[in-house]
């Protein structure tokens, strides 16, 4: 029983792979850029759904699928082309199927009446006919079409649809006529371990007619005789009125562990069906044709782009189907350069599944690697180095292959966005259903990799916001086009990176944030006090306090109050920010800049008094030398600094942090650049260089710290503190009162 | 003196300390004063050495320190009840000790040794003395005439992201 359990597990695990397959290749015929394997790959998305569904007795899943793949084959034929519409009428499929996964995962209730309802529509492309019409039909009669064994809906066995499909159908109602169906039965050496028995399945075979089975090939000497193996064949003539389909079904279960083809012998009045087996062979034919894929080829239209406009990154890996990190980088141009070649290629990304606390345990043991190797640098460095250069060279090198090393691993947890953001058109679907809008989502970047802990978090604060923005963002069509906007609203979602970090963009065309309303409901609710003048991004900003909200009603949508301060606090904890701007009536932009990983990243160790602290490098922009002249005192004792025509803050580290530290010298700034507010200057003594550091969690055994993002262990054991720079300077006083209000 | 055992005894003891119903306690020196933890909670002990200070770390904490890669907060036994910062020698040990799911160190002069309790033998506080500190007291214990106050951990140092939620 464990068995099956485990089974089901990597079952659904793989259902969500060929989910996600199919709607990228679905989503590519939405934008007309498909071609042969685009529909192949859909089609073999949904078929192995159906293969593994039927094996394991999931009959809604397996007849849902049947009807789709039936729809997918006639387009593959040619039979029926594909249309907009018809594209509409696959992505809601596409959906229900990925419902009805999550319905035989046991959560979640798939709606019955919308899945025969989409099933309708596709059982009428599958004719040719309109699906509307088969739509409105079923809604009336949904029940007993479902029922009815011999509506045309169940067979469309592959072999007869494209016969079928096309032509009108006079026979159909009355189902197939009894006809002659010829198998081939070999099984395989696995036959009688796997349960089976060569007879007992002739014998089951008999439930769909009567049936004559000869046998076929050598029976070998007894000497030789293998009792759980079996060398026959047989060849079964099956007299059956009953219709491809379900014999498949039927024999799905058996076709893990054999051969078996069924061809149906032309008959005068059909096209010559030379299209048979098409069914029976195909569990294992995705298979063979994904080994065949190439490997690396970097899917759809996007790599090329990307490779391109990355050319700062070369060193980065981001193609997600790349699968070794460590290969030559020297291969990255050429790869961009065969991206668009690659982009006709569907992606098959050949995958290993690990578990995470597999890799976790690695990253672990590379990030003591890392330090260990810190320790044995520095020793050596404060060595006298004339004393041996073979050990010096030694010492370069093994710190070049630990930083590899530790890519490599981290390499290993990155995963594209994509797995979340494939999962975002489909709420936007439902919320315009249930809103009674009409919105469409752009994706790009999905390539964008980033490590998996991030990717997890990420689903819940995406959802809110295209929740919000669906709901309060874009307007109601009618009211678009009165304000002279398309019908459709667009949202766009985009990621990207941006040095160390990854920026992820919600950007939508709806009418922008309602400041005077946003303002009176912050007074009303004692946010701000009533008498508070706030530029408009304080404004905007207010829409993450905890418990604001201005929907009127409260809609199942969002109008709880709950959810962009949830999306503030998720992206926080994540090591990363949020950032609202808006112009009324064009549209809302959010932008979440996280951390690529939280486990390492390259910093700039300084001290200040006897302490060190680590500034994340990518944040830093320079270090100047300390010049009074330089420096002027605002009202409120803020101290700024004139920096190449600026005036910077300047954050003293020992009073933003609380701490006491012997000074001495103080005598240099470091500049920084903050994601929101410009650049700050950090006083500190001095600058003792730049290395990778491993991220080390202060919560795991003490709680969340103020200006700090976590810990890393230097070279000599001891603990260094990594600054988080815009908490560091909502802890510095000027800019405070403000923040706190914020927050 | 009649908390520890006779070697005779010892095997009896054992079972006992097996069997639930005797405590053993890691006992250690502060200043003149003893203390003690049960000694499932406590992880090892280790020398002293260098903390790192953390911002507006409550005054009792010295700060972290790196234990084989995580990061342990040491917290000055001697600051938490009332007496001044400890001058952290070589001599000094920390403590290494579990609460819930969380390790810390605690800064304290020396461990002077490993006690077994029966459970007759804890007394309460003297109703009288219950003032703010005696709260993360669990219970005292007499051995060679000397009083042991055991620690209530969770309540000597409270985690303050706990106590929020």
């Amino acid at each position: 029983m464990d068995e099956m359990e485990e089974f089901l597990t990597v079952f659904f695990q793989e259902c969500e792979e060929r989910l996600g397959e199919l709607q990228d290749n679905l989503a590519l015929m939405v934008d007309g850029e498909w071609d042969a394997e685009t529909l192949n790959a859909a089609f073999r998305a949904v078929h192995s759904v159906k293969g593994g569904a039927g094996a394991f007795g999931l009959d809604a899943l397996v007849e849902f699928t049947h009807v789709f793949e039936t729809v997918m084959d006639a387009l593959r034929s040619d039979q029926l082309q594909l249309t907009p519409k018809i594209c509409q009428v696959l992505l809601r499929a596409s959906d229900m199927m990925s419902a009805l996964i999550e319905d035989a995962q046991g959560n979640g209730a798939a709606d019955k009446g919308l899945a025969d309802k989409i099933r309708a529509e596709l059982d009428a492309l599958a004719k040719g006919e309109d699906p509307d019409a088969a739509a409105a039909n079923v809604e009336l009669a949904a029940p007993a079409a479902a029922e009815e064994p011999a509506e045309p809906k169940k067979d469309e066995a592959p072999a007869a649809a494209p016969a079928e499909a096309a032509a009108e159908e006079p026979e159909e109602d009355m189902g197939p006529p009894e006809r002659e169906l010829e198998i081939l039965f070999e099984p395989g050496p696995d036959f009688v371990r796997s349960g089976h028995d060569p007879l007992k399945f002739i014998r089951a075979l008999r439930q769909f007619g009567s049936v004559k089975a000869v046998a076929d090939g050598d029976y070998p000497p007894l000497s030789d005789h293998e009792p759980y193996e079996t060398q026959l064949t047989w060849r079964i003539t099956l007299d059956t009125a009953v219709d491809l389909g379900e014999i498949d079904t039927f024999l799905i279960m058996y076709q893990l562990a054999a051969d078996i083809e069924v061809s149906e012998p032309p008959s005068a009045e059909e096209t010559p069906a030379t299209a048979p087996t098409a069914e029976a062979k195909a569990p294992e034919a995705p298979a063979e044709a994904d080994r065949k894929e190439p490997e690396a080829a970097p899917a759809e239209e996007a790599p090329a782009a990307e490779a391109a406009s990355e050319p700062s990154e070369p060193t980065k890996a981001k193609e997600p189907s790349e699968p070794a990190p460590a290969e030559p980088r020297a291969e990255e141009p050429k790869r961009a350069g065969e991206g668009k070649a690659a982009a006709q290629q569907p992606r098959v990304s050949k995958a290993l599944r690990v578990e995470l606390s597999r890799i976790d345990r690695l990253v672990n043991m590379v990030g003591e690697i890392v330090i260990t190797q810190a320790v044995l640098s520095q020793n050596f460095s404060d060595l006298d180095t004339g004393v041996n250069v073979e050990i010096g060279h030694a010492v370069e090198a093994l710190s070049r292959q630990t930083r590899e090393l530790q890519e490599s691993v981290m390499a290993i947890r990155a995963q594209p966005v994509k797995s979340v953001f494939s999962r975002m058109p489909r709420v936007v679907r439902d919320l315009c259903a249930s809103l009674n809008k009409d919105a469409r989502i752009i994706l790009s970047g999905e390539h964008t990799e980033v490590d998996t802990t991030v990717i997890e978090e990420l689903s819940e604060p995406l959802t809110h916001m295209l929740r919000n923005s669906m709901d309060h963002g874009i307007e109601t069509p009618e009211k678009r086009e009165a304000a002279g906007k398309p019908r459709t609203g667009t949202i766009n979602l985009s990621a990207e990176h941006r040095g160390e970090r990854v920026r992820i963009v919600i950007e939508d065309d709806g009418a922008g944030i309602n400041r005077e309303r946003v303002l009176s409901k912050a007074v009303e609710n004692g946010i701000v006090p009533p008498d508070a003048t706030l530029t408009d991004e304080e404004i905007d900003m207010l829409i993450f306090h905890p418990g604001f909200s201005t929907a009127e009603k409260v809609t199942n949508v969002s109008g709880r109050g709950v959810g962009m301060d949830v999306v503030k606090k998720k992206v926080q904890a994540l090591g990363g920010r949020v950032v609202v701007s808006s112009v009324p009536g064009k549209g809302t932009k959010f932008v979440i800049t996280l951390p690529l990983t939280l486990a390492v990243l390259d910093g700039m160790t300084v001290g200040v008094g006897n302490e060190r602290f680590i500034l994340p490098l990518s944040s830093v922009v320079e270090a100047v030398k300390l010049d009074e002249s330089n420096i002027d005192i605002l009202p409120g004792e803020v101290r700024v600094m004139r920096y190449r025509g600026e005036w910077l803050p300047m954050i003293c580290l020992e009073l933003a942090l609380n701490m006491e530290t012997a000074r001495s010298a103080a005598d240099l700034v470091v500049v920084v650049e903050t994601e929101t507010d410009g650049r700050v200057a950090i006083i500190v003594d001095e600058l003792l260089g730049q290395r990778q550091v491993v991220l080390k969690s202060l919560e795991a055994n003490f709680r969340r710290v103020d200006g700090v993002s976590g810990a890393t262990i230097l070279g000599d054991g001891r603990v260094a503190l990594i600054l988080d720079i815009p908490s560091l300077q909502a802890l510095s006083g000027g800019g405070a009162l403000v923040q706190e209000m914020m927050i | 003196m009649s908390e520890q055992p006779k070697p005779a005894d010892k095997d009896r003891v054992e079972e006992a300390v097996q069997a639930g119903d005797y405590r053993q306690y890691v006992t250690f020196l502060v200043g003149d004063r003893l203390y003690g933890v049960e000694i499932t909670l406590v992880r090892e002990i280790k020398q002293w050495s260098p903390t790192t200070a953390l911002p507006n770390q409550p005054h009792y904490t010295r700060g972290v320190l790196n234990l084989r890669g995580t990061i342990v907060p040491v917290h000055d036994l001697r600051v938490r009840f009332g007496g001044a910062q400890t001058e952290a020698t070589e001599n000094h040990v920390v403590v290494i000790a579990s609460i819930g799911e969380q390790s810390v160190g605690i800064l304290v002069d020396a461990v002077s040794d490993i006690l077994t309790v029966a459970p007759d033998d804890v007394r309460p506080i003297p109703s009288g003395a219950r003032e703010l500190d005696l709260e993360s007291i669990s219970g005292l214990v007499t051995s060679d005439d000397q009083m042991i106050a055991l620690l209530d951990l969770p309540r000597l140092f409270p985690n303050e992201d706990m106590m929020a939620a």
